[in-house]
């Protein structure tokens, strides 16, 4: 790098923000395009605005809302007469 | 005390093995520590005299109500939800200075195509937005309101029969279930109208500021250049900014492409086209801004979590994770015969308990070299980007359980972002189930980072064969940790103090979410902005020669996947099934 001289260091660094723009809107979009899977998944993040790259719990809003659950189901767990319900739920 | 000249290596993340008094005003990891309590203080100032209004009594009556409702049927009826949800919306973060907080604070938001979206809008951009998204609100609304009327009519007809019927508890049951589906769409499509006005720039510039003032007080204790570092902090904040920037892009939201993943990667790309001006090569604080951040990390590792979803989350996490560790980092030293022994402890900890959090502990506490963080977040990105599309497609399309299914992901998809994503994205039972198995392996990394810390003091740092007294652990013992450590367990007591639903409300969703939390990001993106613009392709490259990283994290998530499905379906239909049947 130190061996470059200026110009080629500034082409290599317009290269490499063209490489980030390229990916960022070309070919990142085509290949969620290309899975349904993906498509799916990728639609559902936007429209649930979920931070996916966040890596700790407390950067997550959703998780919150998952810990307050649970935390409540362990705490007030139903247990009043009759069986309980088999549903699909299970899913 | 031992004699010493204190050297930072600017490779590792750790101190030499001396101390001195003077350390506590000289030493980095010292003023990480007394910088992260400063803040933790300021923050625990701040929320703690600002609870919500009438929090006692909401919430004893919330409590009251759900005790009431969980006695009187065998499913959580209508009223156990609403009242669960009043209890919930009860946050300090939501009183005013904590709106204030988080507004001055922010980071650069969510966009598409146009980035100066990310900090700027106006009032007549928030309302073109809300205009767009009221129909669609309206018809939730309108959906969610139906819905409940239904349950409301099933769970009637269940209690007439005294629930005696499984038919009739199975249908009310399901509308429930349903109509929670519809409210939670209500309350997504409610954010959506709720667009306001803001620009983020004077915020911006003040945390430039703050974070340069705070850093460089500790500087010039720690070598007196405070000068230079300052004159470099503004380039190193940028490339966090923009970070935000481009972690906020729709698409890369969809890959999962974080703040961290972005830092480094600028970073990278400026430090190896046209290069890191040598101005700015005093603001590459990367140890000094990620020991602080570890610190504030600290505070978020409150190990009453542990217990939220019992024991089965227990064994998930706890159980499996340490053996996925240990069996793979043996497996990395004897079989794989990895070159770098810090190199195999990051990425271990990195795939087996909590993804980048985890590696960052990691890597500070045995003292790993910066390229071998940014190699092991980078191939846990990859693999999370995989994991989070394919995951939820295998756990469909073998019909498996959807609460099986998000213990499964959540004890081994890296990024709790991603695992809330997966787990959402199947059901809310499986969010639930994901992400509290995540967040309880998250809080594994105060354990984790002790573990690694006194082990490598007591068996890697040494002479083989030579006994390794206290004083010389506790030279060498890296003392942000203890930091780290101490805010843990000083949280947690507090936490257990004033109770679970307070804890929640004051610490959860207040000093940690509302204040410290938001601290801890940006210096973790500094750090890997730090990261990225010192660190030079091929010395990358050489990291990954014979792709030995690559063939270790494939091996240890293999064995991960394998036993935390195992353990997932034993904890949660074997041993608890009527826990399970709960959830």
């Amino acid at each position: 790098m130190e061996n470059r001289s200026l110009p080629q260091r500034l082409a290599a660094f317009a290269l490499s923000c063209a490489a980030v723009w390229v990916f960022t809107f070309l070919i990142g979009p085509e290949v969620v395009e290309s899975s349904e899977a993906f498509q799916k998944l990728g639609d559902f993040i936007v429209e649930e605005n979920i931070e996916t790259g966040m890596f700790y719990y407390t950067d997550v809003e959703i998780v919150g809302h998952a810990d307050h659950n649970a935390r409540s189901t362990m705490e007030y767990m139903p247990h009043g007469p009759g069986p309980m319900p088999i549903t699909s739920s299970s899913r | 005390m031992a004699d010493n000249a204190v050297q930072q290596n600017a490779e590792v993340v750790v101190d030499k093995a001396t101390s001195s008094w003077s350390d506590l005003w000289k030493k980095e990891d010292y003023w990480a520590i007394w910088l992260g309590f400063l803040i933790l203080v300021v923050g625990s100032i701040i929320y703690f005299n600002n609870k919500p209004v009438e929090m006692n009594e909401k919430f004893i009556q919330a409590n009251a109500i759900m005790e009431q409702e969980a006695a009187r049927a065998p499913f959580k009826t209508v009223a156990w939800y609403e009242a669960q949800t009043a209890k919930e919306k009860i946050k300090a973060k939501n009183q005013p200075i904590g709106k204030a907080i988080a507004a001055l604070m922010a980071h650069p938001k969510s966009w598409s195509t146009n980035p100066l979206n990310a900090f700027y809008q106006t009032q007549e951009q928030a309302d073109i937005k809300n205009a767009k998204a009221m129909p669609k609100y309206e018809a939730a609304k309108a959906a969610a309101a139906a819905a409940k009327v239904e349950a409301l009519a099933a769970q009637v007809a269940a209690e007439k029969v005294g629930f005696k019927s499984a038919e009739l508890n199975s249908q009310a049951s399901s509308s429930i279930e349903s109509w929670l589906k519809t409210r939670s769409k209500e309350s997504s499509a409610k954010k959506k109208i709720s667009n306001k006005p803001f620009n983020l720039v004077p915020g911006l510039i003040l945390m430039l500021v703050g974070f340069g003032i705070l850093f460089a007080i500790g500087m010039k204790f720690i070598d007196g250049d405070w000068v230079k570092f300052l004159k470099g902090f503004g380039l190193v904040f940028a490339v966090a900014v923009f970070s935000y920037v481009m972690a906020g892009q729709a698409t890369m939201k969809q890959y999962g492409i974080g703040y961290a993943a972005w830092a480094i990667a600028i970073g990278l790309l400026i430090s190896n086209t046209i290069g890191t001006p040598e101005w700015a090569k005093k603001a590459l604080q990367v140890e000094f801004f990620i020991k602080t951040g570890l610190v504030l990390l600290g505070a978020e590792v409150l190990f009453n979590k542990v217990i939220a979803i019992g024991i089965p989350g227990i064994f998930v996490a706890w159980v499996v994770t340490p053996v996925v560790l240990i069996t793979t980092f043996i497996f990395g030293q004897k079989v794989i015969k990895m070159p770098s022994k810090t190199l195999n402890m990051v990425i271990s900890a990195d795939m087996s308990v909590c993804g980048t959090s985890a590696a960052i502990a990691a890597a500070a506490a045995c003292k790993a070299k910066k390229e071998e963080l940014t190699l092991s977040i980078g191939l846990s990105l990859v693999f999370t980007s995989i994991m989070m599309v394919l995951m939820p497609a295998i756990i469909k399309a073998t019909g498996m359980p959807f609460i099986l299914g998000g213990a499964w992901m959540g004890g081994t998809i890296d990024a709790t972002g991603a695992v809330a994503a997966a787990g959402a994205f199947l059901s809310e039972k499986a969010l639930y189930v994901a992400a509290t198995i995540k967040m309880i392996q998250n809080v594994m990394i105060g354990v984790t980072a002790f573990g690694i810390a006194i082990y490598w003091c007591t068996r890697v740092d040494c002479v083989q064969g030579q006994k390794v007294h206290a004083i010389e652990i506790w030279h060498r013992f890296p003392k942000f940790v203890l930091g780290f450590l101490t805010a843990s367990v000083i949280f947690s007591i507090i936490y257990a103090a004033i109770g679970s639903d307070a804890g929640f409300s004051m610490i959860d969703q207040g000093v940690l979410r509302g204040f410290s939390r938001i601290f801890r990001g940006w210096f973790f993106c500094l750090s890997f902005a730090a990261i990225g613009l010192a660190t030079n392709f091929r010395e990358l490259k050489h990291y990954f020669k014979g792709g030995k990283p690559l063939i270790l994290y494939v091996c240890g998530q293999s064995l991960n996947l394998a036993l935390t499905l195992l353990m997932a379906y034993l904890m949660f239909y074997v041993v608890f099934p009527d826990i399970t049947a709960k959830i």
